[in-house]
């Protein structure tokens, strides 16, 4: 008999963690520096907390997308890979979500450079999606001038032209991956069955019916990179639920040429951990909020004239019970 | 066992290993101590210490799970209240018509019944000092030597503590434990 048997057969035993738990532990862990005390609430609280989520029902708020100011973290004891894991580790914690509707409402900018100076074009661009009702997109000119002063200086001086004769940006609504025989919710969630189903699904790459991709060369290389030029569709335009997309994070960080880069800042200033391939001029980038693990933006470099800079900013991605439009509008 | 993380506690990767190995018992001991709300939390905490001291982990000092048990009855020692309002909790608690159920459990020691009340009455009477060492051998099934590292005291207070601890425990329970 060990020593104090009596006290480990008689005293209550501990019912085993739950798998959320365990992940927001190690997430907490590997957040490293960040220490983010969980305040115990006394259970009246919690009971009544857990009254008033019944009450409510399934409501579920997309959460607006903030990114890091970097005022709480410390970064410096932590490598990229380890914020990203944790990153994606709190992301997969996450519930995949409840509503009518899978919203992903975002803003397109891209820079297109002219003889003389670049222009700045952004677009709303709403993407509405679900099973019994289809899809709806709302799209809208927010504005288009030029990127500097100087270039509104070369502007003006080349007399003023139309700013908006390519306003109309790319936006397709459709996936290189045969999701409708697959839903998009029910993908993998763990890394190695994701990937596998993706490489499952993979589209010859001269296949006519592929639109042009956010990362168009990416598409025409091995299926590796393939997975990479899709992740854009996988991350912005289906419904994937959160572990879907951490599982889709740790992949594509296993890609050939991806690399990890920490304190990365998107083009509206927030800081991130961000997936990158290639380099500048052309490089490629998935830039996630390294408490969240929610997609911040996705960004490319281009290099010669024409456009030389696109972003996809998210602003809100998630199930919401708001309503949709009825139809979806352009303009 | 972890030893193969001795000297390499520092690499992050690996770390996360020492995680996955021992975040579950490291819970449990809490969670045999405290409510499991405040356990939840405490073992999050012990695991994020232990991370940020990474580099000052020193195996010559002891192994990897007196290191972490050591971090985590520290954490437990800041809720020394809440512990023993746990045990008096209890130790009013009815006994349930089944005697053998999961939160009843009783052992038949021959002259004594020990149940779950008369214990937790026990062990809210003995000290701080007392039920950590009696609750690393209990829970943690440490060796005296890992309760020494685990709370930096001398293997000799670890032995007379638990000495002191058994004698109380006895007139308490009228068995021996």
């Amino acid at each position: 008999m060990k020593e104090f048997q009596l006290i480990d057969e008689v005293m209550p035993q501990v019912p085993p963690a739950d798998y959320a738990t365990m992940m927001a532990a190690r997430a907490r862990m590997l957040g490293g520096a960040r220490r983010q005390r969980r305040r115990v609430w006394p259970k009246v609280v919690l009971a009544a907390a857990a009254v008033s989520m019944v009450i409510t029902g399934g409501f579920v708020a997309a959460p607006l997308v903030g990114g890091s100011d970097g005022s709480g973290i410390q970064t410096a004891a932590v490598p990229p890979d380890a914020v990203l894991a944790a990153a994606a580790d709190r992301l997969a914690a996450q519930p995949p979500g409840t509503g009518a509707w899978w919203r992903r409402d975002m803003t397109q900018v891209e820079w297109t450079r002219t003889p003389a100076y670049t222009v700045e074009r952004r677009r709303r661009d709403v993407l509405w999606l679900s099973r019994e009702h289809g899809a709806r997109t709302q799209q809208a000119q927010i504005s288009a001038k030029p990127r500097t002063p100087a270039d509104e200086q070369a502007w003006r001086n080349a007399g003023s032209p139309d700013l908006c004769d390519r306003c109309e940006m790319v936006g397709g609504y459709f996936t290189p991956l045969k999701l409708t025989v697959s839903p998009a919710m029910e993908l993998p969630a763990e890394p190695q069955a994701l990937k596998a189903k993706l490489l499952s699904v993979y589209v010859p790459q001269n296949d006519k019916d592929i639109p042009e991709a956010i990362w168009g060369a990416s598409l025409k290389d091995t299926p590796e990179t393939w997975i990479w030029g899709a992740s854009p569709w996988l991350l912005l335009n289906a419904e994937t639920t959160p572990a879907t997309r951490a599982a889709l994070y740790r992949v594509l960080a296993g890609l050939p040429g991806v690399r990890v880069e920490d304190n990365v800042i998107d083009i509206d200033g927030r800081t991130g951990i961000a997936l990158t391939y290639g380099k500048a001029p052309t490089r490629e980038q998935i830039i996630i909020d390294r408490d969240s693990g929610e997609l911040l933006a996705i960004q490319k470099e281009l290099s010669g004239t024409g456009a030389t800079f696109a972003a996809y900013v998210v602003k809100r991605l998630g199930w919401t019970d708001d309503p949709a439009p009825a139809q979806s509008s352009f303009s | 066992m972890t030893t193969f993380l001795d000297g390499a506690v520092a690499d992050p990767e690996r770390f996360s290993a020492l995680f996955d190995a021992h975040y579950e018992e490291i819970r449990r001991y809490i969670g045999r101590r405290l409510d499991l709300d405040i356990a939840e939390d405490l073992a999050a905490e012990t695991f994020l210490i232990a991370f940020r001291r990474r580099d000052s982990f020193d195996a010559a000092k002891g192994g990897i799970r007196p290191w972490l048990y050591g971090i985590a009855t520290n954490l437990i020692g800041s809720h020394r209240r809440a512990e023993l309002r746990r045990y008096r909790a209890l130790a009013r608690s009815e006994p349930s018509d089944a005697d053998d159920s999961h939160d009843q459990r009783v052992v038949d020691r021959v002259t004594a019944r020990v149940t779950v009340q008369k214990l937790s009455a026990a062990l809210a009477g003995l000290s701080r000092g007392e039920r950590d060492v009696v609750l690393l051998v209990a829970y943690g099934e440490l060796t005296y030597d890992e309760v020494a590292a685990a709370l930096g005291i001398a293997y000799g207070t670890v032995a007379s503590r638990l000495s002191r601890a058994r004698t109380k425990l006895r007139d308490a329970l009228g068995v021996e434990v």
